[in-house]
């Protein structure tokens, strides 16, 4: 007896234990990664490569992760791994896409002219000091929790942030 | 704080929510996965490397007992016959009057409200009609990632009880608590599907943070057996549906198993007062099915539980087991009568060059050889399957199945530097001389019946 065989659909996203767990994560984690990345990087393209790598690592280790609560900081660390690799090659490399340049027009329309000027002066910033101002202020990290995120010292993250607050302060002033 | 910082949060946040939504995530159809489908499922998946299927040629891959006769009734065609090329072509043992086949499932998905994004969805419990395809309605669980659930239904088809495990992943993620569901379906009616979350509570069991692997709903909804993983410990809990009371708890002490290698898997109700359960210690190695008087005193699992079945792999030559050796059969379960135990497999004719998803039936009675319930014999461009064919289903008398299997297919694109692994999540009720594979419905592979 024949069947009629199911069409011939690609379901590997979901098949595989690992594959929901990973799915049902991006699911629920991918935005806000992104989102980090996006701060990191300034460019969502690039921001949304490195959410996929992340995942895609996690992906591919799952059999290794002890414990699956473990799994969002594994990932907020391969995300901001991805980023600190990403901005080392881009310092090699200066280079901004078409697709940076498009958002630029874009958020020029979103963000109000103060937020356009901190936004710009958190960009020049070296990239310690940005990550560090970005996981106290819009993750609302602890010092201590910074410092575990980006394998630095307590003392780090605070020398950090206050020098990158007061660069920005600087930056602004100059630029009125 | 001064008016920068705040500038700088305010800033920084505009910022990130410019981004609303982000492309679907791509992961490639990967092997390396098995440890946890193990878990769940705990035997290994077999041909999972196309390589294997010639490697494997010269011997069926099938536990030595059972090998022996599906085998010889593969060469000699009365199984599996002959065919043309073509697709999938499936095989009844017998042609016996089909039972009635379930017809409603439960499945865990994401919902996504309709003219939002994804990310503005939900995890949520559905449940679908298999002869139509069609979603009959859907339940929103609470917020957070639900990454373990495990679902069971009651003979009458329209009765489910669903476990949803929820972690909301923060800074220090929360898991839990677990909580359970009762599914009620009424067909035609103005609201076809209703879910009322249930009074059990998962620690008044273990009274510590842990872990539902499994669930087996009674054949008359009444009581629910849940198997506990606490990461050092076992448990099989019997509760009341109706109050959620704890009725009785069997525990034993497991070292060196993770939480989610848990080695009892599989319960199931025989009558209403015996609880069957698979005990895997060691997958691929042996695997116990076991009896529980769950009316009869006790706490400890295993020395008040009884073996009524065991599969066993000697050491091959050499005393190492590898990819070569026999497997043992996989998702085995106990049926509704005690008699039998239900289990899913996979055979290559070496003859015939082709590959099958077996589904078997054990006598407990020693000595009785297994009885082959059906199988489905894939289309030749299939190497392999990607993970452990499966029981998703069985009749109390152990002759119905509702089966799973995952053929991989390695598809060449001009889109690519070479091949990728196509898979297919396929499934079908198999048994009295029927096999009728279920029209496709997205995220039937999360199903339960």
């Amino acid at each position: 007896m024949y069947v009629d065989r199911m069409d011939t659909r690609t379901t590997a996203a979901t098949h595989t234990e690992a594959q929901r767990h990973v799915t049902a994560l991006y699911q629920a984690q991918a935005l806000s990664l992104a989102r980090l990345a996006l701060l990191m990087l300034g460019d969502s393209a690039a921001a949304q490569d490195v959410v996929q790598d992340a995942f895609l690592g996690l992906y591919r280790r799952w059999d290794k992760l002890a414990d699956i609560g473990a799994a969002p900081a594994y990932l907020r660390t391969s995300v901001l791994n991805g980023c600190r690799t990403l901005l080392r090659q881009r310092a090699r490399v200066p280079f901004q896409s078409v697709s940076e340049l498009l958002e630029s027009a874009e958020a020029a329309l979103i963000h109000t002219e103060e937020q356009r000027a901190v936004l710009a002066a958190v960009r020049r910033l070296p990239a310690r000091q940005r990550e560090a101002l970005v996981l106290r202020y819009y993750l609302d990290m602890t010092e201590d929790q910074a410092a575990q995120a980006m394998g630095v010292s307590r003392g780090t993250v605070k020398s950090a942030t206050s020098r990158a607050v007061a660069a920005v302060g600087r930056m602004l002033k100059e630029e009125s | 704080m001064s008016t920068l910082e705040d500038d700088i949060r305010d800033s920084l946040r505009s910022e990130a929510d410019r981004l609303r939504e982000v492309r679907p995530l791509h992961l490639p159809p990967a092997d390396a996965h098995r440890g946890l489908r193990r878990a769940l499922r705990p035997s290994a998946a077999r041909w999972q490397r196309p390589w294997q299927a010639p490697v494997m040629a010269a011997a069926v891959i099938v536990l030595v007992a059972a090998a022996l006769v599906t085998v010889k009734l593969l060469r000699n065609g009365s199984m599996v016959p002959p065919s043309p090329p073509g697709p999938a072509t499936a095989t009844p043992a017998s042609s016996a009057t089909a039972d009635v086949i379930p017809r409603y499932y439960v499945r865990f998905g994401w919902a996504t409200p309709p003219g939002k994004s994804a990310s503005e969805g939900n995890n949520a419990i559905f449940v679908g009609d298999v002869r139509t395809g069609k979603t009959l309605g859907s339940y929103n669980l609470p917020q957070g990632d639900t990454l373990v659930w495990s679902a069971s239904g009651a003979a009458d088809d329209r009765t489910f009880v669903v476990n949803a495990s929820v972690y909301k992943f923060a800074q220090h993620p929360v898991i839990g608590p677990s909580s359970f569901y009762l599914v009620r379906i009424f067909p035609g009616s103005a609201d076809p599907v209703q879910v009322t979350p249930l009074p059990i509570q998962a620690t008044s069991a273990t009274s510590v943070a842990t872990q539902v692997t499994s669930v087996a709903l009674s054949a008359d909804g009444t009581e629910l057996a849940v198997v506990f993983n606490t990461g050092k410990s076992v448990g099989l809990g019997v509760y009341s549906v109706a109050s959620g009371r704890l009725q009785h708890y069997w525990s034993a002490a497991i070292s060196g198993v993770g939480r989610v290698n848990t080695p009892v898997t599989d319960p199931s109700w025989v009558g209403d007062g015996t609880v069957g359960f698979a005990f895997i210690l060691t997958p691929n190695v042996r695997q116990d099915i076991r009896t529980l008087n769950v009316n009869a005193v006790g706490q400890n699992l295993l020395a008040d539980s009884h073996v009524a079945w065991t599969q066993y792999v000697p050491p091959p030559p050499g005393g190492k087991y590898g990819k070569g050796t026999p497997q043992t059969c996989d998702t085995p379960v106990l049926d509704g009568d005690g008699q039998a135990v239900v289990c899913a497999t996979s055979s290559y004719s070496a003859s015939a060059k082709r590959l099958s998803a077996l589904w078997l039936a054990y006598p407990l009675a020693k000595s009785a050889r297994p009885r082959v319930i059906g199988s489905v014999q894939v289309a030749p461009d299939v190497k392999g399957f990607n993970g452990p064919n499966a029981v998703e289903w069985t009749n109390s008398s152990g002759t119905e199945v509702i089966g799973s299997w995952n053929p991989e297919t390695v598809v060449y694109s001009k889109n690519f530097q070479g091949s990728a692994t196509s898979v297919t999540n396929d499934f079908a009720f198999i048994g009295g001389g029927q096999i009728r594979t279920f029209p496709w419905v997205p995220g039937l592979e999360e199903a339960a019946w």
